[in-house]
């Protein structure tokens, strides 16, 4: 059984304030509740999002890292790490956030990251095909590693939130509501006593004072 | 103990629209910018997606995009029960009513788990989840 709230008065004035406060703890519950609920769609809803795009970034990175392999064969490990070394920086990262219900998930945009050969900044003329395909798929698969990664986050911080809302449900539910339950039923209690003892007092004044006349 | 019984409820209350926005701005002045954003009453910032604002303004007409607020509201209310949203405002009801394929019923409309999933889904940063709390007991 829940304990009683401490240092209470078992007054009628006290009676009103609890009730009050009682209502808007049950109010605030049914909309954490809501919240609670709505995390775990929002959840889902990504979850749904990760399992397409994870089994599509993992084939396109085998497809890429299948490419850099044979072009490693005919190349030479050595003459395609320094071609990798001349690649340009493609387009920065543009990392912004939005908010879902105070969760601040990342939203993260990439710019362009096709380029031609030239834009590259290898030279042609010591590099073989193979090395252009791999440069290719691995420009292709860098999107979708970002959208991944944004929603993989994404999942982990709504995992955070709906964890701690749960708590603060739970804390409502099974500490705060029936602590104010049982206080006011405490109280009424109380009154009820003093109401009995005030009457039965002044039954006994009335019985003493006719036995007096 | 009492006064922090009253701290512990107002506090919850409190941080239930903290991601709300201080301002929220029109579709046009929205679809002008480059990076649109706006600031959240938690000092944070709220970024839109272009194409989501782009869908949008196909699917208003032109003189209703200075009319449309974003984010849009997704009111969730103890009065209304668990499952059932209210979106509010005339240019707010139509997009979600075009997205959900539902009819227009005027200034408000209630939308039910199912179709704010959908709704979620179509519309992820520029709709916003807002709670609020009946004052009848």
């Amino acid at each position: 059984m829940a304990e009683l709230i401490e240092g209470v008065n078992p007054t009628r004035m006290e009676l009103l304030k609890l009730k009050t406060k009682l209502t808007l703890a049950i109010k605030g519950h049914r909309l954490l509740k809501q919240k609670r609920d709505a995390l775990i769609m929002e959840f889902f809803n990504i979850l749904e999002e990760v399992k397409e795009r994870r089994k599509k970034a993992e084939g396109e990175l085998a497809k890429a890292f299948k490419s850099l392999i044979l072009a490693e064969a005919t190349l030479g490990t050595i003459k395609v790490s320094d071609a990798a070394m001349a690649v340009m920086a493609t387009d920065s990262l543009d990392v912004e956030s939005r908010n879902i219900m105070g969760v601040k998930v990342p939203v993260l945009t990439l710019g362009e990251t096709k380029r031609s050969l030239l834009e590259r900044g290898y030279g042609i003329a010591d590099t073989s095909s193979q090395l252009d395909d791999a440069a290719s798929k691995f420009e292709e698969v860098l999107k979708i590693v970002a959208q991944l990664a944004e929603i993989e986050k994404s999942i982990r911080l709504l995992a955070e939130e709906i964890e701690s809302t749960k708590r603060r449900v739970n804390a409502l539910e099974n500490t705060l509501i029936p602590r104010l339950s049982n206080t006011i039923r405490y109280i009424r209690l109380r009154l009820d006593e003093m109401e009995r003892q005030n009457f039965f007092k002044l039954k006994r004044i009335k019985a003493i004072m006719e036995a007096a006349s | 103990m009492q006064d922090r019984t009253a701290r512990v409820i107002s506090k919850h209350m409190q941080m239930l629209n903290r991601h709300l926005a201080i301002e929220r701005r029109d579709l046009e002045s929205l679809l002008r910018e480059e990076k649109p954003k706006i600031t959240l009453r938690d000092g944070s910032t709220h970024s839109f997606r272009k194409k989501e604002l782009e869908k949008i303004g196909r699917i208003l007409h032109h003189e209703l995009h200075s009319k449309l607020m974003l984010p849009i509201y997704i009111e969730l209310s103890d009065k209304y029960g668990s499952s059932t949203a209210r979106i509010s405002g005339k240019s707010e009801c139509k997009v979600t009513a075009h997205v959900l394929g539902k009819k227009m019923q005027g200034d408000e409309l209630f939308i039910y788990k199912p179709e704010l999933k959908q709704l979620r889904k179509e519309l992820p940063t520029t709709t916003q989840y807002m709670f609020t709390l009946s004052l009848d007991h």
